[in-house]
């Protein structure tokens, strides 16, 4: 095994880049792979082997590499955020649960002004807000390696998992902004004005649940993937 | 020779994700590249795993909670390990016998004389 030379590692990157791959977690894999496999042979077979590796690693089949992974990977996520929020819910949780949701209706029923009752419901997004912060710095860390090694490429390179972890915290916010947005609705209909905090608490709630679970996910993720 | 190589790979398309659970059972962790070379060691050369059907079955194990992975710098890149997970080790020995009576079964249709245990 030999170490390559720069002049082999720009033609690999340059190889790669024509890929276009967009995807941290498969561009990684092939840089290693192209690498691990060059390293094996001498500098005269080198042009030849890369050639050689070129011809597995077509563009076609590298972008189905890629939609196959970010397809799975969106399906693992939200399979492994149900499996968090069921697990969640053993009796004893639920009770805690149950508890805290009385709580917040029961506190519901001293807000004065539609503004309290905003307030409260934003009361879950510094959270959400927090962790996509965190994330992003994490995140962040995590690809710089990556980037330096195809700085310049032309092509954003990002995480799959990054952008579902990006829809998924701002799922919320776009739910409320119909809430906050649109006061007159909630507020000022007959039907729904005496329930609107308490239906402002139930929000609360359950987006503090949503976004525990997903940093959950996240934290689970994280040990294992590029976010 | 050509030839050869190619039949073997296709025949070997539907056990190749017994094969990379088996070898993860006994190497703990590997990346993808080691594994397509480890299964050319074994076999001396005569089965050679694809990269264009490893990748997207490694991903699958993966995705289906058998797998779990890490990654690691290495020189300066970064190195993706495959390992298993508990499903996945529960999963290798009922991938194995899966494997092996469908052997046994080829066995007899190839040759009906023969009987397990017998060389």
């Amino acid at each position: 095994m030999r170490h390559l030379t720069d002049i082999e590692l720009q033609e690999v990157r340059k190889e790669i880049t024509r890929k276009e791959i967009s995807s941290a977690e498969i561009l990684m894999e092939i840089y290693d792979h192209y690498i691990s496999h060059l390293q094996e042979f001498p500098e005269e077979e080198f042009n030849e082997q890369l050639f050689e590796l070129d011809q597995k690693f077509t563009y076609a089949y590298c972008h189905a590499l890629q939609a196959k992974f970010k397809k799975a990977a969106h399906a693992d996520i939200s399979k492994t955020q149900w499996q968090v929020l069921r697990s969640y819910f053993c009796l004893g949780r639920w009770m805690y649960f149950v508890g805290f949701l009385a709580m917040a209706i029961y506190l519901s029923t001293y807000f004065q002004t539609v503004e309290e009752a905003k307030l409260i419901i934003l009361l879950p997004f510094i959270l959400l807000f927090g962790f996509q912060l965190y994330y992003g710095y994490q995140s962040y860390k995590h690809m710089k390696p990556i980037r330096q090694n195809f700085k310049g490429i032309g092509i954003p390179i990002q995480s799959s998992l990054a952008g579902f972890f990006e829809n998924r915290a701002s799922l919320p916010g776009m739910f409320i902004y119909a809430f906050i947005s649109f006061p007159a609705l909630f507020f000022n209909w007959e039907p729904t004005k005496v329930i609107a905090p308490q239906v402002a608490a139930v929000f609360t709630v359950l987006i503090t649940l949503y976004a525990l679970s997903l940093i959950e996910v996240w934290k689970i993720k994280s040990k294992t993937a590029l976010v | 020779m050509y030839r050869m190589h190619m039949s073997t790979n296709n025949l070997i398309k539907g056990s190749l994700q017994t094969i990379i659970l088996k070898l993860l059972e006994e190497n703990e962790r590997m990346y993808g590249y080691e594994i397509t070379q480890r299964v050319k060691e074994l076999t001396e050369g005569e089965i050679k795993i694809t990269e264009g059907a490893l990748y997207p079955a490694l991903h699958k194990l993966e995705a289906e909670g058998l797998l779990t992975t890490e990654i690691q710098q290495v020189d300066n890149r970064v190195r993706k390990y495959y390992s298993l997970t508990k499903d996945g080790q529960k999963e290798v020995s009922a991938k194995m016998s899966e494997l092996q009576s469908f052997v046994g079964h080829l066995q007899r249709i190839l040759d009906p004389e023969w009987k397990p245990g017998l060389a």
